[in-house]
């Protein structure tokens, strides 16, 4: 019997599952009711050890956070006691099972269409509560991190107006740039037709197996975007090697906050 | 690479040695089948494998030769982003180390299979909405490893039909995903001694 657990034991390190790492730092949770949406989004809340009272910690916001949380906390929790990341307050959003209504621009065969919906909902509904409740920097500098279909909520926020849009740093994964035969390209192209400049910082990451399309499009959104010239935008962009979808989202958070909070 | 030539002269002998002395009652056999095999995308391929008994044994170890390949033809492809020349592929070449249960006509294998995935893709996307159309190509090698089971159904001395399956223990599944597939098994028995 022994022999069987040490036979299966390889194949429970895999990454295809939320990997269950202990944060233990301070960790909250609450329930907060969209009337946007008209849905509840389970929030999860990691506070930095040295949180203070002051407005000097950063918000980080992360997508799908019944599953995603722990190890982007994980990676806060080491960048912040390294001192290479400022004291940082992780929002991980939950509620992953509607995260194809929530996190798609339209409506097609695999999504509703409902970004728009959840990008008010952030900002009219979710980042008011978070002021009520914890002290953070209130300017425009957030930081938005999300993988596969969050990736590409991620980079319609990025091409949202900048005069009203709460975040400056971006942090893309497994980008799902095949939605709607490439849409999110649409909505780049028609913010560089509005705009001359994207003041923001961006890190954009992609594994080598994640197959033809992501890999084709993720060099092509990379060129056009650094192809506008826009004079404050800080990309960074990386293929993350030997990695499937799943697997490379983790180091690409980890070198995602490396970039953006180094820029 | 000295260790490698090493091992793989080692596993020559061996596998040589043993088939000359395991000849009387149990015979090498060539397994080949069709597979479906994936994680994250799915995949569908063939596979080959030489099978070496190593003793004479009812139940004996094995040691065999396999060479697995796999394809997606199609990715993500959406009506109006395709791919074009699209290949995604990996080919797998292992030894498997393994153990056949046998008994009237069923035998069940447990092997152990230790090699290489070698991972090609390359195409061109063409997408017709956004207006554009680009190459892009990737090849990478990766450790590989993980557990076999095969029962098989013996239909005569000669022919088997079974099942194979593999499970990778190897973190990333995107590099040798999971496997099952039906095969045929053709046992190159030695006639003279059966009669």
């Amino acid at each position: 019997m022994k022999f069987i657990y040490l036979l299966l034991l390889p194949s429970l390190l895999s990454c295809s599952k939320e990997e269950n790492l202990e944060v233990i730092r301070v960790i909250e949770e609450f329930s907060l009711q969209s009337n946007i949406i008209n849905d509840s989004y389970p929030i999860y809340v990691y506070l930095p050890e040295n949180y203070s009272n002051d407005s000097s910690n950063q918000l980080i916001i992360g997508l799908d956070g019944d599953t995603r949380f722990n190890a982007i906390a994980n990676l806060i929790y080491d960048k912040t006691q390294n001192g290479s990341m400022p004291p940082s307050i992780l929002i991980s959003i939950g509620n992953n099972k509607n995260r194809n209504r929530d996190y798609t621009p339209t409506s097609y065969e695999h999504g509703t269409g409902g970004a728009n919906n959840f990008y008010q909902f952030i900002k009219e509904e979710l980042i008011p509560e978070l002021e009520s409740r914890y002290n953070f920097d209130p300017s425009n500098n957030k930081t938005l991190i999300g993988h596969s279909f969050g990736g590409l909520f991620t980079q319609y926020i990025m091409a949202q107006n900048r005069q009203d849009n709460p975040f400056n740093k971006f942090i893309a994964s497994g980008t799902s740039y095949w939605y709607d035969s490439g849409v999110i390209f649409e909505y780049e192209q028609n913010y560089a037709n509005e705009n001359i400049d994207l003041d923001v910082t961006f890190y954009n990451g992609m594994g080598t197996l994640e197959g033809g399309v992501l890999l084709a499009s993720f060099e092509e959104m990379n060129e056009r975007i650094d192809n506008r010239n826009y004079p404050n935008f800080k990309h960074k962009n990386e293929l993350i090697e030997k990695s499937g979808h799943t697997c490379s989202a983790n180091t690409i958070f980890k070198k995602g906050l490396d970039y953006v909070f180094d820029n | 690479m000295y260790s490698i030539i090493r091992i793989i002269t080692i596993i020559g002998l061996l596998s040589t040695s043993n088939t000359l002395y395991a000849q009387k009652t149990n015979n090498n056999s060539l397994e080949l089948g069709v597979l479906g095999a994936g994680d994250e995308s799915f995949y569908y391929g063939g596979y080959s494998k030489f099978v070496v008994p190593l003793s004479n044994k009812t139940n004996y170890f094995t040691i065999s030769f396999a060479l697995t390949a796999y394809f997606d033809f199609k990715g993500e492809s959406e009506p109006n982003a395709y791919l074009v020349d699209d290949i995604d592929m990996r080919l797998i070449p292992t030894v498997n180390f393994g153990y056949s249960l046998n008994f009237n006509k069923v035998q069940l294998n447990f092997e152990v299979p230790i090699g290489l995935s070698c991972a090609h893709t390359k195409g061109t996307l063409v997408n017709e909405t956004i207006g554009f159309e680009r190459d892009y190509s990737n090849n990478e090698v990766f450790f590989n490893y993980g557990f076999s089971f095969s029962p098989k159904y013996k239909i005569n001395n000669s022919n088997s039909i079974g099942l194979t399956t593999f499970l990778p223990f190897i973190k990333d599944k995107a590099q040798s995903g999971y496997q099952i597939g039906i095969g045929w098994t053709k046992t190159f028995a030695n006639n003279v001694y059966k009669k």
